[in-house]
């Protein structure tokens, strides 16, 4: 949670006050789900780490991913230490934290190479997989339809045109704005585990039925590396001797199996309470499913697959070769590997758009910050999405693809480089925040040794060195990493340093400008008191300052001497979205300033006051009726998106409803085209609007009923009252009868309406909101002799 | 090179088994914490929560 300070600036008589608010407004989620998100980019590591360990350092490789597996695990103790300290302890934060800015833009430099290699190397990885059961296909029919040419696609040229439809793909998916869903990690992973059990099972029962051998300690004798493993080292006299060194080499070419753990920092904000513990909960289980998935498949992937075709044929689709050397009849090995190619595809398509949401989500972040100037924040027109980021991040990943002709290995070496040096930044920055923050710390790292007053971080140092020595040996022995990483890094480096410069003179002058114009105040937490607005105000969404249609309709139905109008702009931080700071440190942006003076100078048009107020959110619906909520909104008003209809908005708004925690209020939600037509919508349980045949039917069944004398006592409300019972009697018995009904009910219903006619229920005339009534109106109402009940 | 290779070896070799022998004690130890603490009850509050909640109600320094 953020600080509790509240930085309150005194009212100015000709200021509209501007309320920021540093709660965000999330939806949580399980530890469950959290671990999914974290494994679908962990996880896509088992994929391809396995065959590029043993491609760089010989058979010994999977005793190197085991110890890099079991090693993660403090490394996810150092990030769980980070986020017990901030709520969103991922790299930039802490380097900023312990070694200012100048550090934290070179650790992020670091993290964006990762990031943007991310999406290559799963692309490629999930290309191969394709190609190669695709070539195994084409070998077989041959073979079995004696065609006289065999058709066979080439490896890499045929993956690095996958991987780039892939990153195509989700390029528009972001720039559209994809729906981040827990939900889907979820299911990724159920089938991935369905596939593990499987390999694992399968796997031992053929290691049992050959009596394979395990594969050979990481002696230095037992490692041979290939010509491109030894990097700078080829050609010296050192690398014929290398001795321990060479154990050390090794396992810095087995780092890419704990690539993804920078996952765990960004995901913590949404985990639901307790959340330490739930953090916790979710580092085990990604420890748990590492160890099996990416730990003992590798070791049993080497167990099976023949030494001839496993680094030749297999390198960059182990799993795909393990499921083809199985024991057992061909066709269930061929269905199996379909299977693997499925996950394989499923799980690093994922990955994938986890590299693309992650990489903008840094970007968007340090754009917060200031060190990326305002051009680069500016929310697509349609969507809303940043899409200079993501075009910026597409690019980067498309250039790689073409640049390295998808070629696996190259990738896998210049990531790994990402990896290793935004974890030893990491590393590096929380051993120094062990003195030099003495804020709340829910978890430390342990092997902590008190002499006097003084403890000594042993636990932590030890992560460090390991991360630091590999770091440092990655150097000499990834030579193409070093080059392009290091090329990468100062580039950006100088990116985001001018870009910062320019950047802090304009930000001068929109703060400037936004304590001239607006009576800012940072609030933890939102109430009705902290916009100093009655219960039964009516909420607007604004996003884009050229259309505030939504704000006019709002204006034009308000009387604001009875209910108050504000104005929210929220700022979207999805899962892998921008870490989160203080609100208090966070820029304004000239399109949020634009958005403001937009809202005030229509609203002034009008005559009318507004309050204007900002939320950090994780998904707009979510935080729209938690806002909602928060204030006793009795309306909230929102345009029509560009995306979605206006029944479809009004149904995420309803489920984000059904999952606030009691106790909630209800509210209208109004959607409003450009036209200026409104849609009304009543989220939470309400009466539903009758219709005056509806009416007279419950009329004609009363009269009916009545006739009979034990129905002396009948009442229109109880014929509704039955024919629901008897309804939902129906539905507990036979669920899919009552649907079609009710189909058949719609479609016809939909005929009398006409085609293209929406239905929606007027609004009356006490504005926006049903509860909306004034104080002198309920009166009236009540004096209202009560209708008498038949 | 080989003098340098050599100079930095005699250097991070160490380094590098000293901190992976930490490192196993630190996963040996995180996991016997995780595991005691994942087995309680949720209801139980915890540590860093309770602390801040307790200074939030004026009940620390």
């Amino acid at each position: 949670m953020a600080s509790e300070k509240n930085t309150v600036v005194q009212p100015q008589s000709n200021r509209v006050r501007l309320v920021v608010a540093s709660s965000v407004m999330l939806t949580f989620i399980s530890f469950w789900r959290a671990a999914a998100i974290v494994l679908n980019d962990l996880g896509s590591s088992a994929f391809y780490a396995g065959g590029l360990a043993e491609e760089a350092v010989g058979k010994s490789a999977p005793w190197l991913i085991l110890s890099v597996v079991f090693f993660a695990y403090a490394v996810r103790s150092v990030y769980v230490e980070s986020c017990s300290m901030f709520t969103r302890g991922g790299v930039y934060r802490i380097v900023k934290e312990a070694l200012g800015s100048t550090f934290a833009k070179v650790s992020v430099s670091a993290l964006m190479f990762d990031y943007v290699l991310t999406g290559p190397i799963s692309g490629v990885s999930a290309g191969q997989y394709i190609i190669g059961l695709l070539n195994e296909l084409f070998a077989v029919g041959a073979v079995r339809f004696h065609w006289a040419v065999t058709p066979h696609f080439r490896p890499d040229i045929a993956s690095a045109v996958i991987a780039a439809l892939i990153t195509v793909y989700f390029w528009w998916q972001n720039t559209k704005g994809i729906e981040e869903s827990s939900q889907r990690a979820l299911d990724i992973m159920k089938i991935t585990t369905v596939m593990v059990v499987i390999l694992l099972f399968w796997g031992i029962i053929t290691v049992l039925h050959r009596g394979a051998q395990l594969p050979p300690l990481p002696a230095p004798s037992n490692l041979h590396f290939s010509s491109d493993a030894l990097g700078f080292l080829k050609g010296t006299k050192f690398a014929t001797t290398l001795g321990l060194f060479g154990v050390l080499m090794a396992f810095g070419h087995s780092v890419l199996a704990m690539s993804g753990e920078e996952s765990l920092a960004q995901v913590n904000r949404e985990i639901e309470h307790p959340k330490l513990k739930n953090l916790k909960r979710a580092a085990l289980v990604i420890a748990t499913y590492s160890f099996f998935f990416t730990g003992l498949c590798t070791l049993l992937a080497v167990m099976i697959i023949p030494d001839g075709v496993r680094v030749h044929v297999y390198r960059d689709n182990l799993i795909a070769g393990m499921a083809m050397y199985m024991v057992g009849p061909q066709f269930l090995r061929f269905i199996f590997q379909c299977f693997v190619v499925l996950v394989g595809f499923l799980i690093l398509g994922g990955a994938v758009n986890t590299a693309i949401v992650g990489s903008t989500g840094v970007l968007m972040r340090i754009a917060e910050d200031g060190v990326l100037t305002d051009w680069f924040r500016k929310p697509q027109k349609k969507y809303g999405t940043s899409y200079r980021i993501i075009n910026l991040i597409a690019a980067m990943q498309l250039f790689v693809i073409a640049v390295t002709h998808g070629n696996v290995v190259v990738i896998g070496e210049a990531y790994a480089f990402g990896v290793i040096w935004s974890f030893t930044f990491n590393a590096l920055a929380m051993l120094i925040l062990r003195w030099k923050y003495h804020g709340e710390r829910g978890w430390k790292v342990p092997l902590n040794l008190k002499i006097g007053k003084t403890e000594i971080p042993i636990g932590l140092i030890s992560v460090f060195l390991v991360l630091s020595t590999t770091a440092v040996v990655n150097l000499f022995t990834k030579s193409v990493a070093t080059v392009s990483g290091v090329i990468f890094a100062a580039v950006f480096f100088v990116i985001f340093s001018l870009s910062e410069r320019n950047n802090k003179r304009r930000h001068d002058l929109t703060s400037r400008q936004m304590r001239e114009h607006f009576q800012l105040e940072h609030q933890d937490t939102v109430h009705s008191s902290s916009l100093d607005i009655r219960p039964g105000s009516v909420i607007v969404t604004m996003r884009d300052s050229a259309t505030p249609f939504a704000l006019k309709w709002a204006l034009t139905h308000t009387n604001t001497d009875e209910q108050d109008i504000v104005v929210l702009a929220a700022r979207m931080m999805g899962v892998g979205g921008p870490e989160y700071v203080e609100a208090s440190e966070q820029l304004f942006s000239e399109h949020e300033q634009m958005l403001f003076t937009k809202a005030v100078s229509v609203a002034e048009s009008f005559g009318k006051h507004i309050s204007l107020l900002v939320v950090p959110a994780g998904d707009i619906f979510a935080a729209l009726v938690q806002t909602a909520n928060s204030l006793d909104a009795a309306a909230v008003i929102s345009g029509l998106s560009s995306k979605l209809t206006a029944e479809e908005q009004a149904f995420h708004v309803g489920q984000a409803w059904e999952a606030l925690p009691e106790p909630k209020r209800q509210f209208t939600f109004y959607v409003v085209k450009p036209d200026g037509e409104a849609l009304s919508f009543h989220i939470g349980p309400h009466a539903p609007t009758i219709q005056p045949d509806e009416v007279q039917l419950v009329h004609r069944l009363w009269l009916n009923f009545r006739r009979d004398p034990a129905m002396r006592e009948l009442h229109h409300s109880d014929i509704v009252t039955y024919a629901l019972t008897r309804m939902a009697a129906e539905f507990a018995r036979d669920k899919d009868g009552t649907l079609r009904g009710l189909q058949g009910y719609l479609q016809r219903a939909a005929q009398r309406r006409g085609l293209g006619k929406t239905y929606h229920e007027e609004l009356d005339d006490s504005g926006p909101g049903y509860t909306i009534r004034t104080h002198s109106e309920v009166l009236s109402e009540k004096e209202k002799p009560e209708p008498l009940r038949k | 090179m080989d003098h340098l290779l050599h100079l930095m070896s005699a250097v991070l070799v160490p380094l590098f088994f000293l901190g992976m022998a930490g490192s196993m004690f630190v996963v040996l130890f995180t996991v016997i914490l995780d595991v005691q603490e994942i087995f309680t009850s949720d209801e139980e509050e915890e540590p860093g929560i309770s602390q801040e909640t307790a200074r939030k109600d004026g009940l620390t320094n």
